[in-house]
């Protein structure tokens, strides 16, 4: 099994985004240990997508973004990187097999068929390998996304909100197959705001809100004290105690 | 350039997908085309059997014969040269002229068009797909722009195949000869191909520059503006006589030595005179041109991503709300029609009020207060009306000019005021086609929550009609003005002003329907080329019927044509209130 190595994979320096007067990254900095899951927890508007783009290459920003030791927009630095979006968006013409062959194509890959039809087999698209990408439900689109995603076998893999429309199967499957990559020391940085999604899987957490980075949290650190994620998130992000947290509880519960 | 393998790949995989998809649609298409060569065909076999009777019976060639309708019909009895001002001796010199100039207005409006939108949103013809598949791709920048090149070349070559069907027409009546109509058709296709890179260039010009990027597409009407300026000055300001003023703004050195722009004009202008060695030479110089342009593409820096993202990101957010509203349609369809009509009761008696006005007539109101926002004097100083008012200033400027070099020897025909209102007509129809291409119906109709309000299709489509017939009534009223000035003829005026705001509507209606049909399954510039055989169509009939009537049934042509359109409108009105109500777009 691999562990979180001390070889940083990702570093992310004073990044600072603007959409025209709105500021959507505020001089965010942060690093990845190689072979680690990271989760950017946040709520709706702090940035995290923002900066998944950034770290992909999709938008211009300030700052410096280094993946593997290369800038971020190097091919050398896309040959690392993977990336699943946030909404899953298909070639209509394309059926899933097309997709995953446009994927090989693109990132030229060889004997990627075994490989493929075992994506497929897990996410139970085998059965809808001629199917189009306009036929295929929101959650299908996501699958195959995802499996588009993982063809190239990448060393960091970005996904930004990838539970969202995968029904519980999927779910399921989506935590084993990271659970699998973390042991083949594949790196994860996955972008949610649904604090339970990511349970059992995280080694890492940055906490984001409007962005700025409120809290850099290591797993370890974290259950050394006795605390858990949540009470972690909702101290940073709202300055709720886990006192306060048991207090509010009491209160509703007492109302009702 | 390591993805273009790829681009062939992807192509080859999509149309034979969506043709074993849309089997119907394509043969549909074919069939149409089909159609149209066939009846191009029979037109022009028709006008050459007229044209050869013609010499038979007079003994003269086609070229030198006077048109048989001058003679008899009163409207069209002026010789061809006094209308602009020539002698009937510069006629036929005039004609190498012409066709230049028409040569450089059409290239440089495609060029123009092209090098505006660039600079606007040339990085837009990227889809949500090529942004998550291709753009994490390890490739640089510029073999993903190669990828999408290279599959919008395609396009541009199979757009610009279908003008095949005009070769009968051209080549039947003699206009050129079968060479020329390949080396033009190869020409245009050429041309269509270069845009693309025009467009890019544009982009890469200017992207970096937010605040200069909105300004392109005014210079660029300025740019455009500039031949007919200087026509207009040496003509009319310098008096240098129409024919050497046309001569300087089209054959002069200078205008055949601008580049691109008058390369390629002087290209299609030697084609269609016979000169290929000239036309070869000229094209030779536009590919060379182009290879550096491309060269200079591709050797840039540049980070087109974002600004993709964007285009992209908006592009699929409309095509998603359309894909909502097609599930919203198939949920609905599991309710009971009692319980969806019970509701629908609910809703409207709680009277849901747009700025006081409920149901459909919120549609009415919003287009009002868009128009009141956007222009001044509650909304009756638009842009558009200041516009109207300035074509219609010139063309009156230009109608009195006519009229007062009239002398004695060479007096100007009584019909002159008809002809000169018809042409008034076909301007303000061109300018209504073009307006028509920013529907703000076709916007609204985008929005998810019209398909949310309990009312019936027809009537949010009425009332948002209304409106725009409204804004109609008030930007015509300069034509209606000029037409009165022109032929002093009221009844005359107002027949022509009823046209025109028929067509305004039938216009839209004409844009939004194939908008419903066309949009997923075929291209861009198809569909531009179906609406504007649509809008061409009714003035080809106008023209068509005046030309074979006197001016006594004058008025039966305009009442027909205005008729026609009207039915027209009808059934446009009833298919896209159908087409909109099943959410099929």
């Amino acid at each position: 099994m691999s562990e979180v190595t001390n070889k940083t994979i990702l570093t992310v320096e004073n990044v600072t985004k603007k959409y025209k007067t709105e500021l959507a990254c505020d001089n965010v900095s942060f690093a990845l240990p190689a072979g680690s899951v990271t989760v950017l927890l946040g709520p709706n508007g702090a940035g995290k997508s923002t900066i998944m783009k950034s770290i992909i290459g999709f938008l211009r920003y300030e700052g410096n973004i280094t993946v593997d030791g290369h800038p971020n927009k190097s091919i050398e630095a896309k040959r690392v990187l993977g990336y699943m979006p946030e909404i899953p968006s298909l070639y209509p013409n394309l059926t899933v097999e097309e997709h995953m062959e446009f994927v090989a194509r693109a990132y030229r890959l060889e004997n990627y068929r075994p490989y493929m039809n075992e994506l497929l087999e897990r996410f139970e698209l085998e059965d809808k390998k001629k199917k189009f990408g306009d036929e295929l439900s929101k959650g299908m689109s996501q699958k195959l996304s995802l499996c588009c995603a993982l063809l190239p076998q990448p060393k960091l893999m970005l996904m930004d909100e990838p539970m969202i429309g995968l029904d519980p199967h999927a779910i399921k499957e989506l935590k084993a197959l990271m659970g699998d990559m973390k042991k083949n020391g594949q790196t994860l940085l996955v972008s949610t705001h649904i604090i339970d999604s990511m349970d059992r899987l995280w080694d890492h957490a940055v906490i984001m809100q409007k962005g700025h980075i409120l809290g850099n949290v290591v797993r370890e650190e974290l259950e050394q004290q006795g605390r858990t994620l949540e009470d972690e998130f909702f101290a940073l992000t709202e300055g709720i105690s886990e006192n306060d947290m048991y207090s509010l509880t009491e209160e509703k519960e007492e109302e009702s | 350039m390591t993805l273009l393998p790829l681009a062939g790949w992807y192509m080859k995989r999509s149309f034979l997908n969506s043709f074993k998809r849309h089997k119907v649609m394509f043969i549909a298409i074919i069939l149409f085309f089909v159609g149209l060569i066939v009846l191009t065909n029979y037109a022009a076999k028709k006008d050459a059997e007229k044209a050869e009777l013609a010499i038979s019976q007079e003994g003269q060639k086609p070229k030198d014969k006077i048109p048989e309708y001058a003679e008899k019909d009163k409207l069209y009895d002026a010789d061809e040269g006094w209308f602009i001002g020539v002698d009937n001796g510069e006629v036929r010199e005039l004609t190498p002229v012409v066709i230049e100039g028409v040569c450089l207005l059409l290239v440089l409006a495609v060029v123009g068009m092209s090098f505006a939108t660039g600079a606007k949103s040339g990085a837009s013809f990227f889809s949500m797909a090529d942004v998550n598949f291709l753009f994490p791709s390890p490739h640089k920048p510029q073999a993903v722009l190669s990828f999408k090149m290279v599959t919008q070349v395609a396009m541009a070559l199979l757009g610009s195949y279908f003008l095949v069907y005009q070769y009968p027409n051209l080549v039947s009546k003699d206009l050129l000869s079968p060479l020329s109509f390949i080396l033009c058709l190869l020409l245009y296709m050429s041309l269509a191909v270069m845009n693309n890179f025009v467009s890019l260039a544009s982009y890469l010009l200017f992207y970096k520059h937010p605040k200069i990027r909105p300004m392109v597409s005014k210079i660029v009407l300025v740019v455009c503006a500039v031949p007919v300026l200087i026509f207009a000055f040496l003509a009319f300001v310098l008096k240098i006589g129409i024919y050497r003023s046309l001569s300087f703004v089209c054959t002069s050195i200078g205008s055949r030595l601008i580049p691109f722009v008058g390369w390629m004009k002087t290209s299609f202008a030697m084609i269609i005179k016979g000169e290929y060695l000239w036309a070869l030479l000229f094209f030779a110089i536009t590919v060379v041109f182009c290879f550096l342009l491309l060269k200079w593409i591709f050797s840039r820096d540049v980070d087109f991503y974002e600004d993709s993202l964007d285009f992209a990101m908006v592009r699929e957010e409309t095509l998603a709300r359309i894909k909502d509203r097609k599930k919203g349609m198939a949920n609905a369809s599991y309710k009971s029609k009692e319980s969806i009509e019970k509701k629908s009761n609910k809703i409207r008696d709680k009277k849901i009020s747009f700025d006081r006005s409920p149901g459909a007539k919120a549609f009415f109101t919003k287009n009002l207060r868009n128009r009141m926002r956007q222009s001044r004097l509650k909304g009756l100083l638009a842009g558009s009306l200041v516009f109207n008012l300035l074509v219609s200033g010139i063309l009156f400027y230009l109608y009195k000019k006519i009229v007062d070099s009239a002398t004695p020897e060479e007096p100007i025909p009584a019909s002159f005021s008809l002809i000169f209102c018809l042409i008034i007509l076909m301007v303000f129809a061109f300018i209504l086609f073009f307006r028509s291409r920013t529907n703000p119906l076709q916007l609204d109709m985008n929005v998810n929550f019209i398909y949310m309000i309990p009312e019936s299709m027809p009537s949010i489509l009425l009332y948002s009609y209304a409106e725009y017939i409204l804004e109609g009534l008030v930007d015509l009223s300069p034509a209606l003005v000029l037409m009165y000035l022109v032929s002093g003829d009221v009844l005359l005026s107002l027949c022509c002003f009823a046209l025109l705001l028929i067509y305004f509507v039938y216009i839209s209606l004409c844009g939004l329907a194939l908008n419903c049909i066309f949009r997923v399954y075929i291209a861009q510039l198809l569909m531009s080329i179906l609406s504007m055989i649509l809008a061409g169509a009714p003035f080809f009939i106008l023209y068509k019927l005046s030309s074979k009537l006197l001016h006594s049934e004058l008025y039966f042509v305009l009442g027909f044509t205005a008729w026609l359109l009207l039915a027209l409108s009808i059934v446009f009105f009833i298919i896209c209130s159908k087409l909109l109500r099943r959410g099929k777009q």
